[in-house]
């Protein structure tokens, strides 16, 4: 249960930007999570609308996209996809496995509600 | 009022990165090697420590990461090797932020070896970098032979895996040739060691093993 410490961090990160750009209220936070990162997407959820009461991220709703892993033979450059990491090229053998995709925690984008004479 | 989309591509832990770097620098500048233990609560990490520091030749400190209690610190200190002990106070991993804290707080110029005991879960901690050479996997064998494939991204990440409480093998119906050779499959680079902290059986490999890496940071 390392959902609540993502949150925080979350938070910590976006709500400096927020103050900086008076930005008062976040409609959606969008978020790419790999697989392998072990995050349980209704746990944060849960954790994110309780830390975000009286924040300007209160309501807001969590858009998260799932990255699937992706390895790449660092040998012969063979790249597949799986449930769970690879330790070894399927097509070679060689064991220099690369995981190109699937450990991403990653803040892609907020939707902000900006006043019309803002927009910019 | 109207909504805008505003791009923000930041890692979700980028303050949490910042201090495992500061970590990593300050660890490159003074050739210490530093180890990330990981396993269930019950493993046999603590066992482990101090077999190795009863036995290694290298001079070490530990970072002890517990929810409660110093208990396992004070196992380490018996041990006569400096140890700060965090307590999370329900949190289930180590975070860097906490971990360059107490590293800043042992007496590092006498030290080649820290190792870092994280909160006993197979989870939360692979999640987490603190700024370490390498994470070690330790599992013991009353665990079962399925934990390597249940718990993917700490197996398939580390440089080391441990099983512990090998004396148990004919007791618990532990399949050790599936559970090596789950290993093997989601992580070809991973060394591999068998040991009874017990009796101290294996111990001597694990410990070459971090004599080598010392070496390679060493000569880095």
């Amino acid at each position: 249960m390392h959902e609540m410490s993502l949150v925080e961090a979350l938070l910590e990160s976006l709500l400096p930007i927020c103050e900086e750009n008076r930005w008062k209220r976040v409609e959606r936070v969008f978020l790419r999570i790999g697989t392998l990162r072990q995050v349980i997407p209704e746990a944060l959820v849960f954790c994110f609308e309780t830390a975000a009461v009286g924040t300007p991220f209160a309501g807001a709703k969590l858009e998260i996209q799932d990255v699937p892993i992706r390895q790449k033979c660092g040998r012969c450059g063979v790249e597949w996809g799986g449930e769970i990491p690879l330790g070894r090229c399927g097509a070679c053998g060689s064991i220099e496995v690369e995981t190109i995709s699937g450990i991403e925690l990653e803040i892609e984008s907020l939707e902000v509600a900006v006043d019309d004479d803002e927009k910019s | 009022m109207t909504t805008k989309r505003v791009s923000v591509f930041k890692s979700v832990l980028a303050a949490d990165e910042q201090y495992a770097q500061t970590i990593r620098k300050e660890m490159v500048e003074r050739e210490i090697l530093v180890l990330n233990l990981i396993g269930s609560p019950g493993a046999g990490k603590t066992s482990l420590l101090e077999e190795t520091l009863k036995r290694c030749r290298f001079r070490s400190a530990v970072v002890e990461g517990d929810i409660a209690t110093a208990r396992d610190a004070e196992r380490i200190a018996s041990c006569g090797v400096p140890v700060i002990q965090i307590n999370t106070r329900g949190g289930c991993h180590l975070e860097a932020n906490l971990v360059l804290k107490a590293m800043r707080s042992l007496p590092l110029e006498n030290v080649d070896v820290v190792f870092i005991e994280n909160v006993g879960n197979l989870v939360c901690p692979a999640e987490f970098d603190l700024g370490e050479d390498y994470k070690v996997a330790v599992c013991s064998s009353a665990e079962g032979s399925d934990k390597p494939l249940k718990y993917p991204h700490l197996f398939h990440e580390c440089g080391a895996v441990v099983l512990t409480k090998k004396d148990l093998f004919p007791h618990v119906r532990f399949d050790r040739d599936l559970f090596w050779s789950d290993v093997q499959g989601l992580n070809g680079k991973a060394s591999r060691f068998e040991v009874n902290n017990l009796s101290g059986e294996g111990i001597e490999g694990w410990i070459e093993q971090v004599e080598k890496w010392l070496s390679l940071k060493r000569r880095s």
